[in-house]
Order: C-alpha cells, then sequence, then structure tokens
C-alpha cells in the first residue's frame, strides 16, 4: 500500500509518497512526477544525495528510474523522526547544535578552496532527520554546485528556526541571540564560515537567496512561504545582525 | 531533443511517439465502432444517448466554447470562468491516480469523465484512456484541450455511463465524484440545482440499487484482475457534524441521517427526493463487493478528493498524518483543518475522514 504525503506542493510537480509493507511499515520513500520540469527537480535530488553519501558512514540508498511517461526517485527508508520545526529555536537547541556539527562535519571534508560549496539550499529542521546516530540531511531538490558559500545551510539553519521561534514581525530575546552567536562562532571555528557571513550574517544569507532566486525553482509569493525569513522586516534583520555582531562572532 | 509539448509540458520525441503508439488506439476505435458508436466531426464517438450535467449552465457552456474558436481551452476558461481553472488543470488533482500504479498501454476507462481533468492525468501516465460523459459540451471542451496538449492516447465518447457494455476491455477504471450522481437522471446545471429547490420525481429503482447496478457494470467492463478507483465523500466525514452543508443536496445532516429522513428533510426544502447516496468507508467496501470486486484497499483523503493533500491507508494510516499547507483556506476550512489533526492524528477516528478513496480489484 502506499501513503501520500506530499501532493504537489510548492508548486512542484512531485508526488511524495511512502510505500508500506504489510505491517504498514515504510519500506522506501518514491518521490514521482510526469513532467520535465519535475524530472530535472528530481534529477537534481538525486545528484545531492549522491554528493551527500561520500561523507556518510552509512549510504541512504537513492535510485532514480527516468520511464516515458513517468519518472520515479526511490528513497531507502532512514528510521528516525523529524524535529517539530514548528515549535522553533530554544526547544530544539539540541537537535539544531548537533545538526550544526553534522554540517561542520561533512563540509569540513568536501572543497571550500574559493569559498564555495555544494549546498543543501532548504537545511530546516522539517529536512533533518534525528536518528539514533548522526542527524540525516534529506529533501535534497534545491542542491547546488559551488554556487552558495560555504556556511549557508548551517546559518539558513539557525535562522529559519529563529524564524519559528518569534514570527515575522517578533524580535529575539537575549537567549536567542546568545545561542545564534554560539553556534556561528563553532561554525567559525571548524572553518565553515565564508568571510562574507562574518559582519552581516542575515543580511548577507537573505542577499544569497534572492540572487539565486532561480536555484530554488520557486515564484516570488512560493519563495516567501518556501523559505519564510525572507518575510522579516529590514528593521528586523538589521536589528539581529548588530546584535550577533555585538556578541562578537 | 525536446520537441513535444505534453500535458504542458515538454518532452522528448522518442516518449512521445511511445505513449501514442497508434496500433492500440486504432483497435480501440474499431472496437467503439463495432459497439456501435458514431465519430462525429469534433472527434468525439457518441452513442445516441446524451444527458446534461455541467458545473456550468448552457448558456455559460456556450460561451466557453465558442471562446475556444480563438484560443487554448485553458485561455477560454481563464477568461470566461477562472474560478473553474483550478479544477481543470491543477496538477494536484490527478494525485490519486498513483494509487492505481498505471502502466503504460493499459487501456482506462474514465467514468464521467467532464472536462478531463483525470482522463488527462491517465493518458499522461501513458495509458490508452476512453473518456465517457453525457455532456457533449464539456466533451467538445476536453477535445479542444486534448489537442491544443497533443494528447493522442485520449478517446472521447458520449454516452449514459450506466449503460456501457465494453466486456472484458479496461485495466483500470476510474469512477471519480460520480458514483453519488449516478440516481439522478435527467439534466443538472449545478448552479441551478445545488441547495435549489428544483422537482423531481420518485425514481423507479432505488438509488443504492442504482449505484450497485453501475458499479456492476464498470466490473464487467474490467477484464480480470483490473482495478477500479473509486472517490467519493465520506458520509460521516465529521464536518458534517459541525455545520458543513450535504455535498451534493446542500442541506444540514442529510448526508448521515438516516435515509427515510434525509428524504423528508429532502422533499420539504427542495422538492425532490434525496438521491445522491454517499457511503462510510464499510459501507462503500461492502458495495464493491456486492458489486463484484474481490479485493478493496480503504483510503483517506484529506481534506478532500478533489485537491487531495494527504492520501493515507483506512487501516492503521492515522500515523502518518501530517499536518499540511492551508496558504490560501479560509477561516473555517483552518479550523476544520485543525480539528481533523485532532481527530484524525490524537484520536485515530478514521471513520470521520473526510472523504474515502477505493482501489477495488475484479
Amino acid at each position: 500500500m502506499k501513503a501520500i504525503i506530499r501532493n504537489c506542493s510548492h508548486g512542484s510537480d512531485i508526488v511524495v509518497s511512502m510505500i508500506l509493507d504489510k505491517q504498514l511499515k515504510c519500506d522506501h520513500i518514491e518521490k514521482t512526477t510526469a513532467t520535465a520540469m519535475g524530472l530535472q527537480i528530481l534529477e537534481n535530488e538525486y545528484r545531492g544525495y549522491a554528493w551527500y553519501n561520500q561523507f556518510l558512514n552509512k549510504n541512504i540508498t537513492v535510485s532514480l528510474e527516468e520511464n516515458e511517461c513517468r519518472h520515479c526517485l526511490r528513497l531507502g527508508f532512514v528510521d528516525g523522526h523529524c524535529a517539530n520545526y514548528r515549535t522553533g529555536l530554544l526547544k530544539n537547541t539540541e537537535v539544531i547544535k548537533n545538526v550544526v556539527m553534522h554540517y561542520c562535519d561533512v563540509w569540513h571534508r568536501c572543497d571550500r578552496s574559493d569559498g564555495y560549496v555544494c549546498a543543501h539550499g532548504d537545511l530546516s529542521l522539517s529536512n533533518v532527520l534525528v536518528t539514533r546516530s548522526n542527524p540525516i540531511i534529506i529533501d535534497w531538490e534545491h542542491y547546488s554546485i559551488n554556487i552558495l558559500p560555504v556556511g549557508f545551510d548551517a546559518l539558513y539553519l539557525l535562522f529559519v528556526s529563529l524564524y519559528f521561534e518569534i514570527g515575522k514581525a517578533g524580535y529575539p530575546d537575549k537567549r536567542m541571540l546568545d545561542f545564534i552567536s554560539e553556534q556561528i562562532a563553532f561554525i567559525k571555528k571548524k572553518g565553515c564560515l565564508n568571510t562574507v557571513y562574518e559582519s552581516d550574517p542575515l543580511a548577507a544569507i537573505m542577499q544569497n537567496i534572492r540572487k539565486n532566486r532561480v536555484r530554488w525553482n520557486l515564484s516570488e509569493g512560493d519563495i516567501i512561504w518556501k523559505l519564510p525569513i525572507l518575510q522579516w522586516q529590514p528593521e528586523i534583520v538589521n536589528y539581529i545582525d548588530k546584535e550577533l555582531k555585538n556578541r562578537n562572532c | 531533443m525536446i520537441t513535444q509539448t505534453y500535458y504542458g509540458f515538454n518532452m522528448d520525441n522518442q516518449a512521445y511517439k511511445n505513449i501514442c503508439d497508434g496500433e492500440t488506439m486504432e483497435i480501440l476505435k474499431e472496437r467503439l465502432k463495432a459497439a456501435g458508436y458514431t465519430l462525429d466531426k469534433f472527434g468525439i464517438y457518441r452513442s445516441g444517448a446524451e444527458g446534461y450535467w455541467s458545473n456550468l449552465n448552457r448558456d455559460e457552456n456556450k460561451n466557453l466554447l465558442e471562446r475556444l474558436n480563438t484560443t487554448t481551452a485553458r485561455e477560454a476558461l481563464r477568461e470566461t470562468y477562472p474560478a473553474h481553472e483550478n479544477v481543470i488543470f491543477s496538477p494536484k488533482r490527478d494525485v490519486a491516480l498513483e494509487l492505481l500504479d498505471i502502466k503504460p498501454e493499459e487501456i482506462c476507462a474514465d467514468y464521467g469523465c467532464m472536462w478531463g481533468a483525470l482522463s488527462i492525468g491517465m493518458a499522461k501516465r501513458g495509458a490508452r484512456v476512453l473518456a465517457f460523459d453525457q455532456t457533449y459540451d464539456s466533451l467538445v471542451f476536453l477535445n479542444h484541450r486534448k489537442n491544443d496538449e497533443k494528447v493522442d492516447n485520449l478517446i472521447l465518447i458520449q454516452d449514459d455511463i450506466r449503460n456501457i457494455h465494453l466486456e472484458g476491455l479496461f485495466d483500470c477504471s476510474l469512477v471519480n465524484g460520480v458514483l453519488e450522481w449516478i440516481p439522478e437522471a435527467g439534466e443538472i446545471e449545478l448552479n441551478k440545482f445545488h441547495g435549489k429547490r428544483y422537482k423531481r420525481g420518485k425514481t423507479a429503482v432505488s438509488p443504492s440499487e442504482m449505484q450497485l447496478l453501475f458499479l456492476k457494470r464498470v466490473c464487467g467492463n474490467l477484464r480480470p484482475g483490473g482495478r477500479l478507483l473509486l472517490a467519493i465523500e465520506n458520509r460521516y466525514d465529521f464536518t458534517h457534524f459541525i455545520g458543513k452543508k450535504d455535498p451534493h443536496a446542500g442541506l444540514f445532516f442529510t448526508a448521515f441521517l438516516p435515509r427515510p429522513v434525509s428524504n423528508f428533510i429532502s422533499k420539504l426544502f427542495l422538492n425532490r427526493p434525496y438521491v445522491n447516496y454517499i457511503y462510510s468507508f464499510k459501507s462503500i467496501e461492502g458495495l464493491l463487493h456486492e458489486a463484484g470486486f474481490r479485493g478493496v484497499d480503504l483510503y483517506m483523503a484529506f481534506p478532500n478528493y478533489h485537491f487531495p493533500e494527504l492520501i493515507l491507508p483506512y487501516n492503521g494510516g492515522s500515523v502518518f498524518y501530517e499536518p499540511y499547507n492551508t496558504t490560501g483556506f479560509s477561516f473555517k476550512k483552518k479550523v476544520a483543518t485543525f480539528l481533523e489533526k485532532v481527530i484524525i492524528k490524537y484520536f485515530k477516528a478514521k471513520m470521520f475522514a473526510p472523504s474515502i478513496i477505493a482501489v477495488a480489484t475484479k
């Protein structure tokens, strides 16, 4: 049996199904599409997983089947759970710390010579599976090669988690800023932070997204929903960056 | 090299050619001719049986079809009745077809195809599709769409869907939002019908018997091992209990009240008997078995089967329920979605899911 869990979400042409065994346990995941545009996304995701697999001890099984009319990306089931991204930053600090460590562990090993790296493009808690060992990053459909500066995904994770904590009009408190500041310092220490992010990390992240909007294959309306930090007004962005600067990160 | 446009997107020539392999299509056309259908100038096969069921009234349909002379089907609809564009063209509409696992070259029937949102979906999966509807105007529109998008593996047929005799022909059949309308004989212009007084006499056969006969016919037209995908509203959809009107009669509570009571209410307020029977999960399973189907897999569709965001197995599928994007939903719908989460995810009260999708095997 199947459980269809996403139907052309965010304006894509992709359907995500869980293929269940007789005990209704997930055997594998299928992402299917019947359009050329959808196929491009699946091919990109396949490349993303192939890149990521190089750095994992236990690979995620991935295969792409291109048929005449229907294309299917099959992903092995990873036993884990997603943290509740909607609860924001402070309730997820442990998970976020682990993901940031995992990010540094993976991206530290990839080629960072010119400061630009392969990037996930949408690293939020909803795209992380918490397993018994390492967190596993999933949903690589916005994978890009050497377009985004190193540190992008980790910073995006921190800010998008903050977004779900404070909403689009709120201001972060001291605890939130301290936590983000600590994490940025850690990323920098591990050599996974491009210098463009050192002075105004949030503004720089937003600029990266806007400049490379085409990478996300999203319209202006959809991109704000999908990448919600773009909803922050300039005064909030300035406040966050200023506070982070004051903390010397 | 990308040269063909198919379902609005480009695909390479070979892939397109494979889909439209002419041989099977010619055999199907011959079979239709042998069954007494005649081909008209618009390329629609006709049996002589006619009817009218449409969201648009006759004048509106006339207006829409006039626009087709100068522009594409999608543009014509956008210019005249933009509210219907999503109903026909949204890629979300045909997701339930994933449950059928349609293989290229299979022969599929769409009973009551209307504007073809799902017929096109089946065709894009490579199947040879026979789309049946009683409303000629809808088929003319679909024919234009088919030509616009260069879909050659789709044949349109005007007939009374209760009376189609093509025994053992189909690998797959689709009855999407149609079963509940089977007992409604005669013409229906939906905007003049839904919740409005509209005199109708009593049918000779009970609505449930008519529905059963129709399903038996659908089953007879499938080859052994053939699959049916049936989608219908759940009689016990939790929203019916909290003020949502019956989706067909447009009355409060008639969906789940005992049928004689609903019949009395319908006669009182609408001047017609209550015939648009919808079912619970258990009763639709029973009906399908009675119609001759061996295996029935039931699924819950959220928030409805027209634009499903989630389709989960009825047995044990509640654990996979996850909140979905409700952007664009009204406040009422957002509240309903919250309640849905509580009912389905936490209380596991699956019998109150909004819509039913059944995959039945002959």
